[in-house]
């Protein structure tokens, strides 16, 4: 006998048109919950979707290819949920195990309209029904699995995860829906009795139809279809629900896989056309965000990753992006309720207040504790931006001088000054005194320009690491200049505190200088500087190859321009900070442990004793100074600084390498508070030592 | 007696021994005859007592109205105080009773034929000016650093009793307190000399007796780092920094501070910045004008003891 | 209610200030401006008192030539309702100053007077005193704490005083002057200066307003303190305490 099964086997033809009808039914009610939502996030500011269209296939097929890129990867193949553990690994059974039984009913149902029309079609037969019914048994138990181990998480309530009372129903039903899948099989495979492979092509329903062997055709037969309705009823019940409970991130989520900006680091631009044409900046309503911001709300789905990765919210500041996320959605669906004619009639007659964004929302201390670190928007399995909201929100609150106070401060004199702490602009080369690092006027042709940063040029601390780098660079021969008094703060923390305009204004003025000495290649040992020069610049016209001094010092220890050997150094125990900037935001973490590492393999000398912290590369937990956090106070006992110094020292390092200003400040003050011996030094004074130069 | 009252009349012997005349010294308040007292040794040509109920307080409408009727009446061509906020806070009010002008914050005067030529501080003490004021009547606030010898001796000077008119005096302000400082230091921001301490001062106990100690000789205020604040040793409303208080003293005394450009941020408008500090490398020393290695605990109660000597 | 709010356009704090050559003026050559932080506090308790009572105008006003409208932009930009320039190219002192916003006093009317107790260039901290004085009412001076009582009639007011912080209520209207610890002034950005071009502007010349002002004080000459020379180690206290007090002259 070919192994193969009845489509709707034992089901009475009333019971299939019945199941057609609900089918439909379900189907519609679906659509209209999705709809509904649909009709939120359209209100948001539109975003080019019919642009995407726009042009022959070809240009279509470029423009949409990375979205459906991420939506095969991250979607299908669930990259981005892994990481987490269990959680992750049960979501990938649960997900694969839904996929494939959801593949399966299709190919069902694909099967049976075929044999409907020939019998010569039918394809669910044989090797392939061998396969088929194998595969979706191992999968089904898949799907249980993960069922049960989110059903067991759930009980333990913890409470980085959402909880909501449609969230047993959900979970719930997946297991009755997997449960009853299994009974279906089983009372099937009872009054089918099948044999050979035909039979243990179906292990679980092989097993499942033991427990019913007692009973006789004809009551397996109605148990059957009893178990079947019950089966039908329960998935009707979790396709309609979709819209109407967590489970709308199936729909949302891959929605915003594909329309999601990819990389990190990148803020939209405002003109002034656009300010002086709607009168404001930055969002103060919710319908200000755009259609995929909008959308982003709904594929959230509480699981808590942002906020475990989230560095303010480890200490305890008013700021969980998770919960950003989740009250902008609730205004979202509060204020932006879709407009049908009765409900204005309810709503004249009942005025519902529209709730205020700013201060009712989302309060204004949340927006400044955020350090822009991005390690939400990494960790997020379905691409929403809590970062994005955040500085969308920032920009506004800025531009209606809802700023005072120390970040204010430094604000004004970036303006006034060209750097955050007020120093004359006409000493920001003093730092290079005497140490012969040309000035592009001095070197008209150089190769490289070294960009300092305000904290190389005035902070003293900092200025050693400066001038350890053009140490390095002269020793190296390397063909460089710097800017010297003409150089001015980028502005990326004025650009990421919300103050566009003063951002764009020292930008301007940067690429302007810097177009007057034809530069095109930078060297810098910050990665915020270097994260603004390479992306932020471009918008406005700044093109440049922006390299980090970790990876420009590698390449002259590769070339042999710098020499790979040096002192006999004992091996110190040595740990790395990733700064956010360099690693997360821009993918740099091999080449300064490479530095590292090569600088202390000298011939006749010991390997350092290089330790890596558990948050590390991409995983980096912030220093807490980014988003403009720098010039902002923290409670002393709430410092992030002091969180990641106590990761570093646990790892047991006399010496915290870093290659970030910002890090190296607030990591100093976090170490010297905790430990009277270890040291932080960046990576280019550490190889300076080495090298003994 | 304030030094500040002492720069006063350091000031007006100054002028009296350059240019001749004489001058008075006016006391305003209630029952004030014992202050008027000690006075009396002060070299005045008087001491012009106003004692009267309604000048308990020195509250700015009424002691104006009282400066300017005793200088149009003695015919004074100059009226001076000293550069505190008691003198800045009625003077003003009281040239401008008499339509005439003032000079504020003087360092040094000079004859200049019948006229005088000042020296003020303009730009946060980052430019003097040598000016002159044209008028009949001269108000000025001087700088108790700038004057300070008053020839001693000369007798005592006779208290003269001057009559109040109680109803015309204005009643626009009434005094209701004042929170007296927990310490009699001044603030950070406004002093002149700012002892600072770092993590090297080990605890409050330290930190007054050192710091404290410190700034106390010197007549000054008492700041300290982020970290002292973090460790508890010092409240918040001490911190100098990027996000504390900006401080622009002639001295800051930075007593184991490493130099951090959160805490720079806070004072690098000072004139003269000393670093007592054990560690030779710390980036403070190269922003001190003066610089001292050694250990805080031995230095900084040296430094006390001379002072007071 | 109205609240007149006098500022003052200066150079911006953080400016080494350099003198020309001839020491007859400071070297204003790149120099940014910036309105007096003293003033901008002054305005900004303007604004929070508006915010809490709701129906109060505020008004900027200055005293100088057209280069000031940036100043009164920004103060329109962090909330006042109207600007007024009182235009002159002359260099007034306060007492001429006192008398041009007395006038200018008499014009608006307004229920009290909120300005900075000194400007961070001149630093003189006499015009608000004198100004009450030619105006005939009262004044607090270096407030930090400001609360207004009796239906709005009088001022209870916290005055930072070397003694510490006292407290005085004057009747109004007066002329307040707010000291560094009243309030953090909101930040300015440019969305904000674009939306204030809309607000009125208005620039009278002084003659104008009724009033011929003259500068009694005259500056003769401008020099720097004495400069101070590199970083020196001592190696004693002993030799510190020399070199403070005879060499720096700051003990």
């Amino acid at each position: 006998m070919t192994p193969t099964r009845e489509t709707f086997g034992n089901i009475p033809h009333g019971s299939v048109i019945l199941f057609y009808c609900l089918t439909v039914l379900t189907l519609a009610v679906f659509a209209y919950g999705v709809w509904r939502r649909f009709k939120l996030w359209r209100q948001g500011v539109p975003i080019a979707v019919r642009e995407l269209l726009a042009g022959n296939l070809r240009q279509i097929w470029g423009k949409v290819k990375p979205g459906l890129r991420r939506l095969l990867a991250e979607g299908l193949g669930q990259a981005r949920v892994r990481g987490r553990g269990l959680p992750s690994v049960a979501h990938i059974c649960l997900f694969a195990g839904f996929m494939i039984l959801f593949l399966g009913t299709t190919l069902l149902e694909i099967d049976h309209l075929a044999s409907g029309v020939s019998h010569a079609l039918k394809f669910h037969q044989g090797t392939y029904y061998v396969i088929y019914e194998f595969t979706l048994d191992v999968f089904g138990l898949l799907f249980l699995a993960g069922c049960l181990f989110f059903l067991w998480r759930r009980t333990r309530r913890p409470a980085s995860v959402g909880h909501r009372g449609t969230d047993w129903y959900v979970i719930i039903s997946f297991l009755a829906i997997g449960i009853t899948g299994y009974l279906v099989e089983g009372l099937r495979i009872v009054w089918q009795h099948p044999t050979g492979i035909a039979a243990h092509c179906s292990p679980v329903g092989l097993l499942v139809s033991g427990w019913f062997s007692g009973l006789t055709e004809s009551s397996a037969r109605s148990t059957h279809l009893a178990v079947w309705w019950v089966h039908a009823a329960l998935v009707f019940g979790f396709i309609a629900s979709i819209p109407y409970t967590r489970l709308l991130h199936t729909i949302a989520g891959p929605l915003n896989l594909f329309f999601a900006r990819p990389e990190l680091g990148r803020m939209v631009p405002v003109t002034m056309e656009e300010v002086e044409k709607t009168e404001r900046i930055g969002v103060s309503a919710v319908n200000h965000f755009n259609q995929q911001q909008l959308l982003s709300l709904d594929a959230c789905m509480e699981c808590g990753r942002c906020e475990e990765a989230c560095p303010a919210f480890a200490t305890d500041k008013p700021l969980s992006p998770k919960r950003v996320v989740q009250d902008l959605k609730e205004l979202m669906t509060w204020n932006l309720k879709p407009q049908t004619s009765s409900r204005t009639e309810i709503q004249a007659a009942t005025p519902l207040r529209a709730r205020e964004l700013h201060g009712e929302t989302i309060q204004i201390e949340t927006l400044w504790s955020c350090t822009t670190c991005t390690a939400c928007v990494r960790v997020c399995p379905v691409r929403i931006d809590p970062l994005t909201l955040i500085t969308d929100l920032r920009r506004n609150r800025v531009g209606e001088g809802a700023l005072s106070g120390t970040a204010a401060t430094a604000l004004r004199r970036m303006q006034s000054s060209g750097n955050p702490w007020g120093f004359p602009a006409a000493e920001r080369a003093n730092w290079a005194e005497g140490i012969g690092a040309p000035t592009v006027k001095e070197n008209p042709n150089f190769e490289l320009l070294y960009w300092v940063g305000c904290a190389g040029s005035y902070d003293r601390r900092a200025q050693r690491v400066a001038r350890a780098v053009v140490k390095l660079l002269k020793h190296a021969g390397v063909n460089f200049a710097i800017l010297g008094q003409e150089e001015k703060c980028t502005g990326e923390s004025a650009r990421r505190l919300g103050d566009e305009f003063l951002f764009q204004e020292l930008a301007s003025a940067n690429i302007a200088t810097l177009a007057k000495y034809n530069v095109r290649r930078i060297l810098t040992h910050c990665p915020h500087c270097l994260n603004s020069l390479l992306k932020d610049y471009a918008q406005f016209g700044g093109y440049y190859t922006v390299v980090h001094h970790t990876e420009f010092l590698n390449q002259l220890l590769a070339e042999g321009r710098l020499p790979a050997s040096g002192e006999a150094s004992p091996g110190a125990a040595m740990t790395y900070h990733d700064p956010c900037y360099l690693a997360r935001v821009n993918g740099i973490h091999q080449a300064p442990r490479d530095v590292l590492k090569t600088a202390s393999t000298a011939s006749n000398s010991s390997a350092t004793d290089f330790r890596e912290m558990p948050r590390n590369r991409e995983k980096t937990f912030c220093c807490g100074a980014g988003g403009g956090r720098m010039w902002m106070e923290e409670e002393p006992q709430k410092r992030v600084c002091a969180l990641r110094a106590k990761e570093a020292l646990d790892t047991g390092a006399k010496t915290v390498a870093v290659s970030c200003p910002f890090c190296l400040t607030m990591l100093t003050d976090g170490i010297a508070a905790q430990s009277d011996s270890a040291q932080v030094k960046d990576v280019a004074e550490i190889l300076v030592e080495r090298l003994s130069i | 007696m304030k030094q500040a009252t002492l720069s006063a009349v350091a000031f007006a012997h100054k002028v009296v021994a350059e240019a001749g005349g004489l001058f008075d010294i006016l006391l305003i308040g209630e029952n004030v005859s014992g202050n008027a007292e000690r006075l009396r040794q002060c070299g005045a040509s008087a001491v012009l007592v106003a004692d009267h109920a309604q000048l308990k307080h020195p509250v700015s409408d009424k002691y104006a109205q009282v400066i300017a009727d005793v200088a149009k009446e003695r015919g004074v061509t100059m009226v001076v105080g000293a550069a505190s906020t008691y003198s800045k806070d009625i003077l003003p009010r009281a040239a401008a009773l008499l339509d005439v002008g003032m000079l504020s914050d003087v360092i040094d005067v000079s004859r200049d034929g019948d006229d005088f030529t000042f020296k003020r501080v303009m730009f946060a003490g980052n430019v003097i000016a040598t000016v002159k004021l044209d008028g009949a009547v001269k108000f000025l606030t001087v700088r108790a650093a700038a004057f300070t010898h008053s020839p001693t001796g000369s007798g005592s000077s006779p208290v003269i009793s001057i009559r109040v008119e109680a109803d015309r005096l204005p009643s626009f302000i009434e005094y209701e307190g004042r929170e007296a400082k927990v310490t009699g230091r001044p603030d950070s921001t406004e002093a002149r000399v700012v002892v600072s301490g770092g993590r090297a001062i080990k605890n409050a106990a330290d930190f007054e007796r050192l710091i404290g100690g410190l700034a106390d000789a010197l007549g000054g205020a008492v700041g300290s780092s982020r970290a002292l604040v973090d460790a508890g040793v010092t409240p918040n409303s001490l911190q100098v920094g990027q996000t504390g208080k900006i401080v622009a003293p002639d001295l800051y005394i930075a007593v184991g501070i490493s130099g951090a450009i959160q805490h720079l941020a806070g004072m690098k408008d000072t004139k003269i910045i000393v670093a007592i500090n054990k560690d030779p490398e710390a980036p403070i020393f190269e922003v001190a004008d003066f610089g001292l290695v050694g250990d805080v605990y031995q230095l900084v109660p040296e430094l006390v003891q001379k002072l007071r000597k | 209610m109205k609240i007149l709010v006098p500022l003052k356009r200066v150079p911006d704090p953080d400016t080494r200030i350099r003198i020309k050559a001839d020491g007859s003026a400071v070297d204003l050559d790149g120099v940014k401006f910036t309105v007096n932080p003293f003033d901008a506090i002054a305005l900004e308790e303007a604004l929070r008192i508006k915010e809490k009572l709701g129906d109060v105008e505020v008004v900027v006003a200055t005293v100088g030539g057209d280069e000031c409208v940036e100043q009164l932009r920004v103060g329109l930009a962090m909330g006042a309702d109207r600007a007024l320039l009182v235009k002159t190219t002359e260099c007034l002192d306060s007492l001429a100053i006192a008398k041009v916003l007395a006038a200018v006093y008499r014009r608006e009317q307004p229920a009290f007077v909120l300005m900075g107790k000194q400007a961070i260039d001149d630093d003189s901290n006499q015009v608000g005193q004198m100004l009450s004085a030619l105006l005939g009412i009262g004044q607090a001076t270096f407030v930090s704490r400001l609360e207004l009582i009796e239906n709005n009639s009088r001022a209870r007011c916290g005055r930072e005083t070397d003694g510490g912080i006292e407290t005085i209520t004057v009747k109004l209207p007066a002329i307040i002057s707010s000291d560094l610890r009243l309030n953090e002034p909101r930040y300015v950005s440019l969305p904000g200066i674009m939306k204030a071009r809309k607000k009125p502007l208005e620039e009278m010349a002084l003659v104008g307003l009724g009033v011929t002002v003259v500068s009694r004080t005259r500056v003769l000459k401008l020099e720097p303190p004495a400069r101070r020379k590199a970083g020196v180690r001592v190696k004693t206290s002993d030799e510190l305490l020399d070199k403070l007090q005879h060499e720096a002259k700051v003990i």
